[in-house]
């Protein structure tokens, strides 16, 4: 807390130095459309809208895009996917180059055959859900995070290490609670066939769920050797974890869930409602990633909402830099134009450094970090230790197993 | 004086309609205005007329059978999704759908209001609350022909309807006329009878009218609109979402009758379209848009109770009162 | 291992019955007495979750602290409802229903984004369910705290029993659900009557919320769900009696948690597939009067 003062003198400094030495952006801004959850049960994703509109105020402050200012216009689908439909559609019909997607994958689902429709390319920087780049990527849609796929492989490669054999699972019952769970027992069984899932033992639950005490006490009654919860995101994950560290359960079984380290899905936990050594991840963990990118992003993020980045924040933040490169490197303002030269751009993540899209599937190689669940006293939120980086381009799919899935 | 109150029976509905002058100036804004209006509003408003059907047609049960829905958004949905599902799955062509959702919703109305139209008040309100729960959490968990919480995508209706402006127009159509059919049920002696039963349920029973028979038609009237209006609504948004049956939008759909004015043809379709226009102005202005929508709906209960076109109507009185 | 389940799965059910119970026997009183559909009792219950978190957080996540909220903020939310009632509710007594939506669906809009102003889009955590202990019954282990849950919610239905039944105001309440008019002739002040029965509801839903708090958190949305299940339990348990409410709310939970275990897949459908039930059997649930 003490190097907060300091840190936003500098990048004050810094920040004035740079409005002296570059010149003003002018003209015609440039606008990016920005679909953002700020209310309903994805309210959190607000912080992504923070990032995008963090990264736009850098960009102008070194002398726009083209020399032109970057503009984002943002509007509230209220976590719903019809709210989001309706937007984009208002988005494509205005002036906008792109439309960003910080919302939950019920919203991409829904815009993303519009994107299509519109030709207008849609960058999402929320919403795992693999098939949106395995099934259903087209000329204008991107992914600029990682895909479920990468850390369900990753986590699955260390469950089959192992010896848990028994399986229970519970998830929120929406697109990406599907996905995720699906994509870890798959792989799980896949490496090692002696894993089951044990009857009824299989719980979906509504999102937005908050009292889990039916399901713990069942899960329990069935006694497996590991329990694979990661498909219980956001408010429900806060939920799930307090009262099944109160019930023991984490003691009498192993808890899987690749992303319980995501600022989204843990900030209503506080130390004691943590269970530790739970193997889990994210794509911005705690404490926060020790580069020079990172520590630039984090301290101005900071300094400008006053508040801590969430993982959106961060993906939403790298989106708008990545964008702002394309436009740069197209050298005109142009849907078209961006649709061609978007695959194959190279850009840096705060937390994940350097990654690229594919030309393939328009999907982001960005990674995954894991690590054991535990309290970060220094920034007082849930963190993870020893942490490893799981690169995206070793689990994403090759254009063989694209051309599978894709049933070509 | 005994001329004039006789011939107010022989009036046609048509001249009955062309009484209400601020209705025309609406339509002829409606028809003439959307080919000057960027694509956006154009969008909006097709929203927004569907929204005035489904807002007329929870009045039928409201305005004129006393009877408070708090589950009409499920037949809004009923009728969505099988217009969708019959496109999507079964390949049948636009028109087909847009007569069997508003069939299967009519249906389903018929069937939840036998055991709704029992009860009255609080009761009839809860039951229906919970019955349109009921509709959404089957919507919501029978994936294989809902497509569970992904919703029904890619629902689109035919080259020449793929246009805003078109869809518009389309839609436009279709809403007037069952505008103009609901005017006639309500004026008709059904729409009467059904007054009655709203005003004094008793007297009603004694004087030997089938009061639960009339309930149940004016719960099934309502159901086919609704349904109606949600076979438009997927293909205008390219799809529906288990969102579009949860009680908040019947909620949204009962909040537009009353705050029109339930006492009157007109007030819902005002409520509409200012409800509408408010969800569409105000979270453009403030990210605390519900809370702003909150003092509106406030100020507008406590100023006129009884809805705009009420306080419209107080409002003319007082003129002429102080004019004359 | 049958005996373990099904221990187990009695106790959930007690649990998520008491929270229905403490819910829907405000919306039910309410709705006795005052003629009013409280469809903002959920925004109550959220209230009540975010005000203990705030008092954990100004003072100390420590189980004093947790007692000292379960004692003050049914209180302030008690407080608040007799404040609303006063300046806003009273207005629309003797209207219709339908007149009262409006202002009703307002008060949720405006203490929903009231609260999303105030504590923010993450949810809150009161982090006290680990101070409690475990308690170890043969090869069961609770967390003791659920009892606290359950035996709170026991000591407030014999409270209502007590008051309704055995008190002068308790005939009062009892006068003015069954004849309104009638009571008001013989003199009894419904003014103070029902601004004290829609205070005492509200701070029901308020304890209701401080009690759940360390168990699912404070968060936005959780007056919507809330509400809703509060109104399938008055609806199974008729309106206007608290005994019905208590009956339908361990029933609720008891389906609940047996239906998870035999068809896990059905998990939101058995509560409504019940409350059709009993409407088919019964249209006015099970102890209404109609």
């Amino acid at each position: 807390m003490s190097t907060k003062p300091r840190w936003m003198l500098v990048s004050l400094i810094v920040l004035s130095a740079l409005n002296l030495a570059v010149a003003a952006p002018s003209g015609e801004p440039i606008v990016l459309g920005e679909i953002v959850s700020q209310s309903g049960p994805f309210a959190m994703f607000a912080a992504g809208h923070k990032g995008a509109q963090l990264a736009v105020e850098q960009i102008n402050a070194a002398g726009g895009v083209l020399g032109r200012p970057l503009q984002l216009l943002s509007h509230d689908d209220k976590s719903n996917p019809a709210e989001g439909t309706k937007l984009f559609r208002e988005l494509a019909s205005k002036n906008v180059l792109a439309v960003i997607g910080n919302s939950p994958s019920s919203v991409v689902f829904a815009a993303n055959p519009l994107a299509l429709e519109l030709k207008t390319p849609y960058v999402i920087s929320m919403g795992y859900t693999s098939v949106f780049t395995d099934k259903f990527s087209h000329r204008y849609f991107f992914r600029t995070i990682t895909s479920d796929r990468v850390f369900a492989y990753a986590i699955a490669e260390h469950m089959a290490k192992q010896p848990a054999t028994r399986y229970c699972t519970i998830g929120n019952d929406f697109a990406y609670g599907r996905s995720i769970t699906a994509a870890v027992m798959g792989r799980l069984k896949e490496l090692k066939p002696s894993v089951q899932i044990i009857p009824g033992c299989e719980f979906w639950v509504p999102p937005g769920q908050l009292d889990f005490t039916p399901q713990i006490t069942a899960i329990m009654g069935q006694k497996p050797d590991a329990l694979m919860f990661g498909g219980v995101v956001a408010i429900s994950s806060d939920a799930f974890v307090k009262q099944a560290k109160a019930f023991g359960l984490f003691a009498k079984m192993v808890g899987v869930h690749p992303s319980l380290g995501m600022p989204t899905n843990n900030l209503g936990l506080q130390k004691a409602d943590l269970p530790e050594g739970i193997m889990t991840g994210s794509d911005y963990p705690y404490p926060p990633v020790d580069t020079k990118a990172n520590q630039a992003f984090f301290n101005a993020y900071k300094g400008r909402w006053n508040e801590r980045p969430y993982e959106i924040s961060a993906h939403a933040y790298a989106t708008v830099f990545l964008l702002a490169k394309t436009i740069e490197k197209a050298g005109k303002v142009d849907r078209e134009a961006l649709a061609d030269t978007l695959p194959g751009m190279h850009y840096t993540h705060p937390s994940l450094g350097e990654v690229s899209i594919r030309a393939m599937d328009h999907q982001s190689t960005a990674g995954w970090w894991l690590g054991y669940l535990t309290w970060d006293d220094k920034d007082n939120v849930v963190g993870l230790r020893d942490i490893k980086y799981m690169p995206g381009t070793n689990y994403l799919p090759t254009a063989e197993e694209l051309r599978k899935i894709r049933g070509q | 004086m005994q001329k004039e109150t006789e011939m107010v029976p022989s009036l046609t509905w048509l001249q009955k309609l062309a009484g209400h002058p601020l209705l025309w100036g609406l339509v002829a804004l409606l028809l003439l205005c959307p080919p000057f209006l960027p694509q956006t509003y154009v969008v909006q408003m097709t929203d927004t007329l569907l929204f005035v059907l489904l807002a007329v047609s929870i009045n039928l049960l409201i305005g004129y059978g006393g009877m408070i829905s708090l589950g009409h958004a499920a037949y809004f949905a009923i009728g969505g999704y099988t217009a969708g599902v019959l496109v999507t799955q079964a390949g049948m062509p636009m028109l087909v759908g847009l007569l069997a959702g508003p069939l299967a919703a009519a249906l389903a109305a018929a069937v939840i209001g036998l055991f709704c139209v029992r009860v009255a008040n609080a009761y009839f309100i809860m039951l229906t609350l919970a019955f349109g729960q009921l509709v959404y959490t089957v919507v919501w968990k029978w994936r294989a022909l809902t497509g569970g919480d992904d919703g029904l995508v890619g629902v689109a209706p035919p080259a020449i309807l793929l246009s805003e402006i078109h869809y518009y127009y389309f839609t436009l159509v279709i809403i007037l006329a069952c505008l103009v059919l609901i005017h006639r049920i309500c004026e008709s002696p059904f729409g009467t009878t059904l007054k009655a039963i709203r005003d004094t349920p008793s007297r009603a029973r004694s004087i030997g009218i089938d009061v639960a028979g009339f309930k149940l038609a004016a719960f099934t009237m309502a159901g086919l609109f609704a349904g109606i209006a949600g076979s438009l609504y997927v293909f205008h948004n390219r799809g529906i979402f288990p969102q579009s049956a949860l009680w908040v939008t019947s909620t949204d759909i009962m909040l537009m009758a009353v705050l029109g004015g339930a006492n009157h043809f007109v007030g819902p379709i005002v409520g509409a379209i200012f409800l509408k226009t408010l969800n569409f102005v105000i979270p453009r202005l403030t990210e605390y848009w519900l809370f702003f929508l909150g003092v509106v709906v406030l100020l507008i209960a406590f100023v006129m109770p009884r809805g705009l076109m009420d306080g419209y109507d107080s409002l003319r009185a007082r003129l002429k009162r102080m004019r004359g | 291992m049958a005996f373990s389940v099904i221990g187990l799965q009695l106790v959930s059910a007690l649990v998520s019955a008491t929270f229905l119970f403490l819910m829907a026997s405000g919306l039910s009183l309410i709705f006795g007495v005052c003629r009013v559909l409280n469809l903002a009792h959920g925004s109550f219950f959220m209230l009540g979750a975010f005000l203990a978190y705030s008092v954990t957080q100004v003072v100390s996540s420590s189980l004093e602290t947790f007692w000292l909220a379960l004692l003050l903020v049914p209180l302030a939310t008690a407080l608040l409802g007799a404040l609303l009632e006063i300046v806003l509710i009273r207005r629309f007594y003797g209207a219709n229903l339908l007149v009262q939506l409006m202002p009703m669906v307002a008060l949720i809009y405006i203490i929903s984004d009231f609260s999303r102003f105030v504590w923010g889009v993450s949810p809150g955590s009161v982090p006290v369910l680990g101070l409690f202990g475990t308690v170890s019954i043969l090869d069961l282990t609770f967390p003791a705290y659920y009892f606290v849950v359950v035996l709170a919610s026991m000591v407030v239905a014999a409270g209502l029993w007590f008051l309704i039944t055995r008190t002068r105001w308790g005939i009062l309440v009892r006068a003015a659900s069954q004849d309104r008019e009638m009571s008001a002739a013989c003199g009894v002040n419904q003014t103070r009557l029902f601004t004290m029965v829609y205070a005492l509801a509200t701070g029901l839903a308020g304890l209701a919320g401080v009690l759940a708090v360390p168990i699912s958190g404070a968060s936005l949305e959780m007056d919507m769900t809330t509400v809703v299940n509060a109104f399938v339990v008055v609806v199974v348990g008729g309106m206007g009696s608290v005994l019905g409410s208590m009956l339908a709310a361990i029933l609720i939970g008891l389906v609940n948690a047996f239906g998870i275990l035999v068809l896990p897949q059905f998990e939101m459908t058995f509560v409504y597939a019940l409350m059709a039930l009993v409407l088919i059997v019964r249209p006015t649930g099970l102890f209404g009067r109609g």
